[in-house]
C-alpha cells in the first residue's frame, strides 16, 4: 500500500509519500502504530485527517479494525476547514 | 437592551440627491437577525421589490457590520453586503474582510446604505459622521488597487478603510467585484452595481470607540483565542487556504478543464509548497487578526516577473487546473489581472474555462477571441481572455454578461455552461462530494460553497455517511447553512470562529460579553430564520425548485478518470437529497417555506 502525506503533513512526515508493507492481516490499527513509530504521527489527532481509499478512517464500519490490502491508498493531511 | 457591540444606527447616502441621513435601527432587528447578513437581508427585503433590476438606480447597496465587528478579538473584520446581483439577477449576500467594517463602526454606524445614481463619477469620504462627495472622474480607468491608494490619500492617510471598483466595474461587467482593502465582496458582480451608480469608491475613518458590555470577559476570551489559534491555525498562518489544493486534488474533486474531470496532473507544480518556497512575499492580516492567512505572492523571474497578487485556494483552483494551467507564475499574473480590472477571480476562472472548452470544441474561433488560441493550458489564452472579459471585447463581451447571459444567446452551449442561479461553482466538484452538490443547489446566492454550507470536513469525518452517500445530507447542509448564516451576521471571520467559541457546538460566551445580551439559546434559530428570510426573498424574485438544480455536467457526465473515476450525481440522486433538504427545512416540494415554518421562525413579524 501507499501512504501519502499531503500539504502541511509533508513537513511533519519529512516526505511526500512512501510504499508501506505491513504483515498480512494488518489493520488500520497496525498502520497507526507504524505511523507513530516511524513518522512520529500519533493518530487520532484532532488536527489531522486520514483517509483510506478516499474515505475517512472513521467511516468504515470496522473502525480501526478495518483490514488493509495490497494496493490500498492512505492519505494524511491537515484537517480541512473553511471554504 | 444592548450595552455593547451595536451603535444602533446606520448612514444612508443618496447619490442622486447628494443627501445624507442618519437613521436609528430598530433593536428588534438585532434580536431576531443578529446583525451583518441577517439585518442586511431584512433591509433588502423591505426596500428592493422583485421588479428592480441589478443595474437600475433603484437597486441599493446595503452594508452591515455585526455585533463583533471591530471588537478587540481575533479577526473581527467581517461585514456584509446585500444587493441585487448583476451576475445572478437575484438577491445577493456577500461577506468581506479588510478594515472597512471596523472603521465604519468606529465612525459611529452599524450600517451604510447607498442608493440612487450619481450624475458623474463620484467617491464618498466618510469621517466620523461627516460625508463628502468627491469627484472621481480623474480616476476613471484606474485599477481597483490604485483607486484604494487614491482614496487613502484623500483621507489624509492614517487608519482608513476603503473599497473600490476597477475598470470592469465601470463597464458593468457582471463578474466585477468590490475590492475592500485587498479583500473582496467577490461573487455575484457587486462591482457592477457600484459601476451602475457611478460610484468609484468609498473611504471611511472613525475616532469613536465601539462599546463593550464586559471588557474584562472579552479580554479573557481574546487571550484564550490567540493562544488557541497559534496551534489550531498554524497551517493557515504558514500556507493560507492554498494548503487545501493538494488535498482536494488527491480526493478527486479538483475542477479541471471546465470541470470535465476532477484530478489535475499538474498539481505538484502549483501546490502550497510551491507557493511557499518560490513565490510567497508576505502574509496579510485582516483587522485584529493574529492568523494572517492572506498570502501575497510575487513572481521573481521568468515571463511573468513582477506580477504580484494575494491569492487563495479558490483563485488558484479556478484560474489554474480549471483552465489547465500548471504554471504558478501564470496564475499569479492572472490573479493580478483580475484584481486590476476588478474581476471576481472565481467567476472569471469559470468563464475562461468555458471559453477554452468552446474553443477546443470548435464552437468559437480566433475571430471571437481577438486572435487568441484559447486552449486549455495556455497562459497566453488565460491572460488574454481575462482582458477580453474585463474590456468587453470579442467573446469577452458575452462572457461579461455572466452564465445567464451566455445561455440566453447560446442555449446550445448548455452542456458546457456550469452555474446554479447564474453563479458558477467553486473549486470543488460535487461528483466527488455529493453533499457539496446540495450546497451548490440550495445556497442563497447560487453555486457558492460558503453560503451554501461547506460540507467537506463532515463528509470525510462523519460516521453516519460518507461523501458519496445521499441520505443525511439534507440535515447536514441545513445545519451548516444556518451555522454560516449566524457567523456571517456576527462580524467575525470563519477561520477563527472555533477559537472564539463558535465551533459546531457553539458556546458563544462572547455574545453576552460583547453586547450584554445572551444570544446563545437562540443562535441556531436565528441562523435558520435568516436563511428562511433569504428564501422568502428568492421566492419573491421567482426562484423555486427548478433554480435549485445542478448543471448537466454534474448530472449527466461521469468523471472519466482520476480517484473519483465513474462518479456522477444524477438528477435522481440529487432529487433524493433535495427532497430531504426541503423536508427538514419545512419548505414545500417547490422550495417554498410553509406557513407553519414562517410562523415557527417568527418570520410573520418580519414579512408582510
Amino acid at each position: 500500500m501507499r501512504v501519502r502525506y499531503l500539504s502541511a503533513l509533508r513537513d511533519r512526515a519529512g516526505l511526500r509519500e512512501e510504499p508501506v508493507e505491513l504483515a498480512a492481516g494488518s489493520r488500520l490499527r497496525e498502520l497507526a502504530d507504524w505511523l507513530a513509530l516511524t513518522r512520529a504521527l500519533k493518530l487520532p489527532d484532532p488536527l489531522v485527517m486520514a483517509t483510506l481509499n478516499g474515505r475517512g478512517w472513521g467511516q468504515y464500519a470496522e473502525g480501526m479494525d478495518k483490514p488493509l490490502a495490497d494496493g490500498d491508498e492512505i492519505a494524511l493531511f491537515p484537517v480541512v476547514g473553511g471554504g | 437592551m444592548y450595552s455593547g457591540g451595536y451603535l444602533g444606527k446606520l448612514l444612508r447616502v443618496n447619490l442622486t440627491s447628494k443627501t445624507v441621513r442618519t437613521e436609528a435601527i430598530d433593536p428588534r432587528r438585532f434580536e431576531l437577525l443578529l446583525g451583518g447578513r441577517g439585518v442586511a437581508a431584512k433591509y433588502y427585503y423591505d426596500e428592493i421589490p422583485a421588479a428592480v433590476g441589478p443595474l437600475e438606480a433603484a437597486n441599493k447597496l446595503f452594508f452591515f457590520t455585526g455585533p463583533l465587528t471591530g471588537l478587540p478579538l481575533p479577526s473581527t473584520t467581517k461585514f456584509q453586503l446585500s444587493t441585487r446581483s448583476p451576475e445572478t439577477r437575484r438577491y445577493l449576500c456577500s461577506n468581506s474582510g479588510g478594515d472597512f467594517g471596523p472603521r465604519l463602526k468606529m465612525a459611529g454606524f452599524d450600517g451604510l446604505i447607498v442608493e440612487g445614481q450619481a450624475a458623474d463619477w463620484t467617491y464618498l469620504r466618510i469621517k466620523d459622521g461627516q460625508v463628502a462627495f468627491g469627484d472621481a472622474r480623474p480616476w476613471q480607468g484606474y485599477s481597483s488597487t490604485r483607486t484604494l491608494e487614491e482614496l487613502k490619500a484623500v483621507m489624509g492617510g492614517g487608519k482608513v478603510g476603503a473599497m473600490s471598483i476597477g475598470p470592469a466595474g465601470e463597464r458593468l461587467v457582471r463578474l466585477s467585484y468590490i475590492n475592500v482593502d485587498s479583500r473582496a465582496f467577490g461573487r455575484g458582480g457587486p462591482g457592477a452595481v457600484m459601476g451602475s451608480k457611478r460610484l468609484k469608491g468609498i473611504a471611511v475613518s472613525g475616532s469613536g470607540k465601539i462599546p463593550l458590555a464586559d471588557p474584562a470577559k472579552t479580554a479573557e476570551i481574546q487571550k484564550a483565542a490567540v493562544a488557541d489559534l497559534k496551534t489550531s491555525r498554524a497551517n493557515h498562518t504558514k500556507f493560507g487556504t492554498p494548503q487545501y489544493l493538494e488535498v482536494i486534488n488527491e480526493l478527486g474533486c479538483m475542477p479541471t478543464r471546465n470541470f470535465q474531470t476532477a484530478w489535475f496532473e499538474g498539481m505538484s507544480r502549483i501546490d502550497a509548497h510551491v507557493m511557499y518556497d518560490h513565490y510567497l512575499e508576505k502574509n496579510y492580516a485582516c483587522f485584529h487578526c493574529t492568523v494572517a492567512c492572506g498570502k501575497t505572492c510575487v513572481v521573481r523571474e521568468g515571463p511573468y516577473a513582477g506580477a504580484r497578487a494575494r491569492t487563495e485556494f479558490e483563485t488558484i483552483g479556478l484560474l489554474g487546473p480549471n483552465c489547465g494551467i500548471d504554471d504558478f507564475g501564470a496564475i499569479i499574473k492572472a490573479n493580478q489581472l483580475c484584481d486590476e480590472l476588478g474581476l471576481d477571480t472565481m467567476s472569471a476562472g469559470c468563464a475562461v474555462g468555458l471559453a477554452m472548452e468552446l474553443f477546443e470544441r470548435g464552437l468559437i474561433s480566433t475571430k471571437d477571441t481577438a486572435g487568441i488560441e484559447a486552449r486549455f493550458g495556455s497562459p497566453a489564452a488565460l491572460h488574454g481572455l481575462i482582458e477580453l472579459i474585463g474590456e468587453r471585447q470579442g467573446i469577452g463581451d458575452l462572457l461579461a454578461e455572466g452564465m445567464i447571459g451566455v445561455r440566453a444567446v447560446h442555449p446550445e452551449w448548455s452542456p458546457y455552461i456550469l452555474d446554479v442561479k447564474g453563479m458558477p461553482p467553486a473549486a470543488y466538484d460535487p461528483r466527488g462530494f455529493h453533499g457539496n452538490g446540495l450546497t451548490y443547489g440550495t445556497s442563497s446566492r447560487g453555486a457558492c460553497h460558503n453560503v451554501g454550507g461547506w460540507t467537506i470536513r463532515a463528509e470525510l469525518q462523519s460516521g453516519k455517511y460518507d461523501r458519496f452517500a445521499l441520505k443525511g445530507k439534507g440535515p447536514l447542509v441545513k445545519s451548516l447553512q444556518d451555522n454560516r448564516a449566524y457567523v456571517d451576521s456576527l462580524g467575525m471571520c470563519t477561520v477563527v470562529r472555533g477559537a472564539v467559541g463558535f465551533s459546531d457546538e457553539p458556546k458563544g460566551e462572547i455574545m453576552k460579553a460583547a453586547t450584554g445580551y445572551d444570544f446563545m439559546p437562540e443562535l441556531m434559530e436565528i441562523g435558520e430564520r435568516i436563511y428562511c428570510l433569504e428564501r422568502v426573498i428568492l421566492n419573491r424574485e421567482g426562484t423555486h425548485r427548478q433554480d435549485d438544480l445542478l448543471p448537466e455536467r454534474f448530472t449527466k457526465e461521469k468523471l472519466p478518470d482520476g480517484p473519483t473515476k465513474g462518479r456522477i450525481l444524477t438528477e435522481e440522486m440529487y432529487a433524493t437529497m433535495l427532497d430531504e433538504y426541503y423536508q427538514v427545512r419545512g419548505w414545500d416540494s417547490d422550495g417554498v417555506p410553509t406557513a407553519d415554518t414562517l410562523r415557527r421562525l417568527g418570520l410573520r413579524e418580519l414579512i408582510t
